[in-house]
């Protein structure tokens, strides 16, 4: 029995060693096909690492965006700069609280905004959050945070991509990477935001295009809440005033979920400047998307300008009035 | 019927239904020790037994014997009560 | 509490330090934490089916020591059918109520006859048809002598719930685990780490092929009328091999976990696709399942037809397979998989070789052209019967196999993607089999005795672990809706 418990203890330190061993291995030199468990897509397909690097220089924005693709693919810096605003967009494809959290821990201070513009919809609510974690791992520091984050999830991926990521920036192997600023139909905006080609929703792709089940209810993951709380504390505590938007998205989607009262009634409880965009816009499902729930840039422009100026939102159109003479 | 007869035919039904000639059977005799004896032509060793000797087992019997022995009790019972 | 999830984890190791180290003293005490154990380990699955598992232990139990205290036959064979009744009684009820009312109102429809008998709404309790074979096979080798009752209803329970073989099996015979139960276990070294490499030699077929083949022919049986044949050729290829990595790695782990705790169970899984013929795959899948069957009712029926020659044996293996068959579920698709292996051993009975052994490739390295082929054969047929095995109906069964065999079948397949691309998994495949094929007289795909050195054996426990983490199926989200 001895032998075998000492044998069993001798052989955990080994096989860690040898699986971190194997997995750089496998990073480095494995074919994309046998990696399924380690996903490190530095950059990503939505300019993660040029985001980072640019938050990490900007200092003292008047707004700030959070929130997941409805964010970084809905606040454009250009129009709200033609207003006079500095903005910077720290949207992130399926950003969930959970990496928002991380987000606001490690760049909050110096970005320093006025006003936070928060972009809740219910579904990352609903997401376990793996995808986004990968995202934020292969483009972003490891640290503690990282490691917390991993735990939470408790997912392969994430721990896989957590340690192969660690090792990359141990070694600075990542030290050359220029990410390309146009890929495909996208290109990246400086201040975070992703301008899409512009194209159209065709109701025809829509209906094909199907909504899995558990995107249809209001069902939060409880470590999501927990994150969400942790977010609304961290801004309190910087005494930072916040609105919260829901973007909006067509018909088709809005109406997919059946507990957007239960959502708005959530977010209410939570503050007094929360506007859901779906009630006020009437936007066209074809002309100003370009997806079933992605704004073109013609709905971007019609979207960010009521956000602005339009009469319904004129009370947080007073707060920013506010916090930008604050700051003239 | 003699014990030693009753072994002796029986030797020659396995010989005949086994196909081999070189069955040699004793009382502590098992399946595992001649060749070609499974569950399946121990049926049709059963079968030529019961015509043979004109008798009829029970399926109990039939998977009760452990040994050629024991088979050869059971044969020379039946025909002595029959 | 699957074998695979953390949960298991942390109750096998809290269960194998209180097992080794507080209830150690005697057979009493370690038995009490098997039955504890094991209990819990149900509970977790579904605590309300707990009742019936002790109830059945209970009445078996007693029914067991009555049979062999009882010297009248009449009176023994009567406790015997009490015992039977309860045992088929509960699994009729439980599994196959619905499916006889259905059939039964079905056939009547079908002459226009309506008959509305209320089908009822239960669930069929978690290993139910394990531990129901395992109890009657206690009470048959009482009554017939084979064996004698235990007294002590610690032991019979724990037998009847010994949680390692509870959800699905080995179903070991009452003779090969009662009396390790009886005796007080001794760890032992060689045992135990045999039985750790078993465990990740489970682990890494279920979870690296076996899951990994899941995510490309869900999808292909479920859509089987948008591929080609080829294709479905091939989803039936990965759905043998599929069936195959997923049952015998959770018998391996059922195993290894077993032997942990020092109790040597019933095997289950004999490389089959290494068979040369059907009646030598049936001695080597499932073996806990075919040994039952063969000893409780092939040969019996075998016995009751001998009259009939071959043709008795015939009968008596196409009912034994159609019991084997409905054995899985109420469904006639698994009637028809267990009529379709029963006819597979017709030839093999006119020519008188369904009993005939021999060991492939002898002590050579690669197998005779001809027992290639033999191999190749009894894969394709046991691939065709998992077709019927997987479809949801009959009806879908009939038009896989006649969308198989239309003209698409000579065209380049177009496998769906997985988790894994189709020919990274074919690399995986092929290398448990090469493993296994190399390891084909041993207890299970990886025992390394012949590596020496123990760093380079460790090394390669870590590199199946480290597969294990890189190919594993996970639980997050599909990354697939939000990509914009």
């Amino acid at each position: 029995m001895k032998k075998f418990l000492a044998n069993v203890l001798l052989f955990i330190p080994f096989l860690l060693t040898s699986y971190f061993i194997f997995l750089i291995a496998w990073g480095s030199f494995a074919p994309g096909h046998l990696r399924k468990n380690l996903i490190y897509g530095i950059g990503g397909y939505a300019n993660m690492y040029s985001r980072i690097c640019e938050a990490k220089k900007m200092h003292n924005v008047d707004i700030l965006f959070l929130g997941a693709s409805h964010t970084y693919r809905g606040f454009d810096p250009r129009i709200f700069k033609a207003y006079g605003y500095n903005t910077f967009n720290l949207g992130s494809p399926n950003q969930t609280p959970l990496q928002t959290e991380i987000l606001l821990e490690r760049y909050l201070s110096n970005l320093n905004p006025k006003l936070i513009i928060y972009e809740v919809h219910p579904w990352p609510f609903l997401l376990d959050g793996v995808e986004s974690a990968l995202d934020l791992l292969a483009n972003d520091k490891i640290d503690m945070s990282s490691v917390k984050m991993a735990l939470t999830l408790n997912n392969v991926k994430a721990y896989n991509t957590l340690i192969y990521s660690w090792y990359r920036q141990l070694f600075d192997l990542d030290n050359g990477f220029k990410e390309e600023m146009k890929k495909e139909d996208d290109t990246y905006i400086s201040g975070g935001y992703v301008e899409k080609k512009l194209s159209f929703n065709s109701p025809e792709a829509e209906k094909k295009e199907e909504i899995p089940v558990t995107l249809a209810h209001w069902k939060p993951k409880a470590y999501q809440l927990i994150a969400f709380e942790r977010i609304l504390k961290i801004i309190k505590d910087k005494n930072i005033e916040m609105v919260f938007v829901q973007a909006p998205v067509t018909k088709m989607v809005f109406n997919v979920f059946d507990g957007n009262d239960k959502f708005d009634a959530f977010i209410s409880s939570k503050t007094d400047h929360y506007i859901n965009f779906n009630y006020l816009m009437k936007l066209d499902d074809s002309l100003d998307f370009f997806d079933s729930h992605h704004l073109n840039q013609q709905g971007v422009r019609v979207f960010n300008e009521a956000l602005l100026k339009g009469k319904e939102t004129q009370l947080h159109n007073k707060v920013l009035m506010t916090h930008a003479s604050f700051k003239k | 019927m003699e014990r030693v007869v009753i072994l002796s035919q029986v030797q020659d039904i396995f010989k005949d239904i086994l196909d081999d000639e070189e069955v040699i059977l004793t009382d502590k005799t098992q399946a595992p020790d001649v060749k070609g004896w499974d569950s399946l032509t121990h049926i049709q060793l059963v079968v030529g037994i019961e015509r043979h000797f004109k008798i009829r087992f029970t399926s109990r019997e039939i998977q009760s014997w452990n040994n050629v022995g024991e088979m050869v009790d059971t044969i020379q019972n039946r025909i002595q009560n029959s | 509490m699957l074998f695979t999830s953390n949960e298991f984890l942390i109750f096998f190791t809290a269960f194998f330090l209180l097992y080794w180290f507080v209830c150690d003293k005697n057979v009493k005490h370690q038995n009490i934490l098997v039955l504890l154990g094991s209990y819990l380990f149900y509970a977790w699955w579904d605590w309300r089916f707990l009742s019936i598992l002790i109830t059945t232990s209970i009445v078996n139990f007693i029914l067991g020591i009555y049979i062999e205290k009882t010297t009248v036959p009449k009176s023994r064979k009567l406790l015997l059918w009490i015992g039977l009744l309860q045992g088929v009684g509960c699994l009729l009820l439980f599994k196959y109520f619905n499916f006889f009312v259905e059939s039964f109102s079905n056939f009547f429809s079908f002459f226009h006859f309506n008959i509305h008998i209320q089908t009822i709404n239960i669930i069929i309790p978690l290993g139910l048809s394990y531990y129901t074979f395992k109890s009657i096979s206690y009470l048959l080798d009482i009554e017939k002598g084979k064996i004698k009752a235990t007294a002590e209803w610690m032991v019979f329970c724990s037998y009847i719930a010994f949680f390692p073989a509870l959800l699905a099996g080995p179903i070991d015979k009452a003779r090969t685990l009662i009396p390790q139960l009886e005796q007080k276990r001794v760890f032992d070294y060689n045992l135990a780490t045999d039985g750790l490499r078993q465990i990740l030699w489970g682990v890494f077929k279920k979870v690296v092929i076996a899951d990994n083949c899941a995510s490309i022919t869900n999808h292909i049986f479920d859509n089987y009328q948008h591929f080609s044949g080829s294709t479905l050729l091939i989803g039936a290829f990965l759905y043998t091999i599929q069936m195959y990595a997923d049952f015998s790695g959770y018998s391996d782990m059922a195993i290894g976990f077993s032997r942990l705790i020092g109790f040597n169970i019933t095997r289950n899984f004999d490389f089959p696709f290494f068979s040369q013929n059907i009646a030598e795959f049936w001695r080597k899948w499932h073996i806990s399942l075919t040994s039952w069957l063969t000893e409780y009712v092939f040969t019996p029926l075998s016995i009751a037809f001998r009259d009939l020659g071959k043709l008795g044996l015939i009968f008596a293996i196409i009912i034994n397979f159609t019991i084997c068959g409905i054995w899985h579920g109420a469904n006639w698709t698994y009637v028809l998989f267990g009529l379709m292996h029963g006819c597979y051993f017709i030839p093999l009975i006119l020519t008188g070789k369904m009993n005939k052994r021999s060991k492939i490739a002898g002590n050579k390295m690669l197998p005779s052209f001809s027992e290639a082929a033999r191999m190749l054969a009894t894969f394709v047929l046991v691939m065709f019967t998992f077709i019927v095995f997987r479809a949801e109906n009959i009806t879908q069964a009939f038009n896989y196999y006649q969308r198989l065999f239309s003209i698409s079948l000579i065209s380049i397949p177009a496998v769906p993607k997985g988790y894994l691309t189709f020919r990274t998994l074919l690399l995986f495949i092929g290398s448990m089999l090469l493993i296994e094929w190399l390891n084909r007289e041993k207890e299970h795909g990886l025992q390394l005795g012949v590596i020496k050195g123990r760093i380079f054996r460790w090394s390669v426990y870590a590199f199946i672990f480290f597969l294990i983490g890189m190919l594993m199926e996970t639980s997050e989200t599909p990354f697939i809706y939000f990509k914009f």
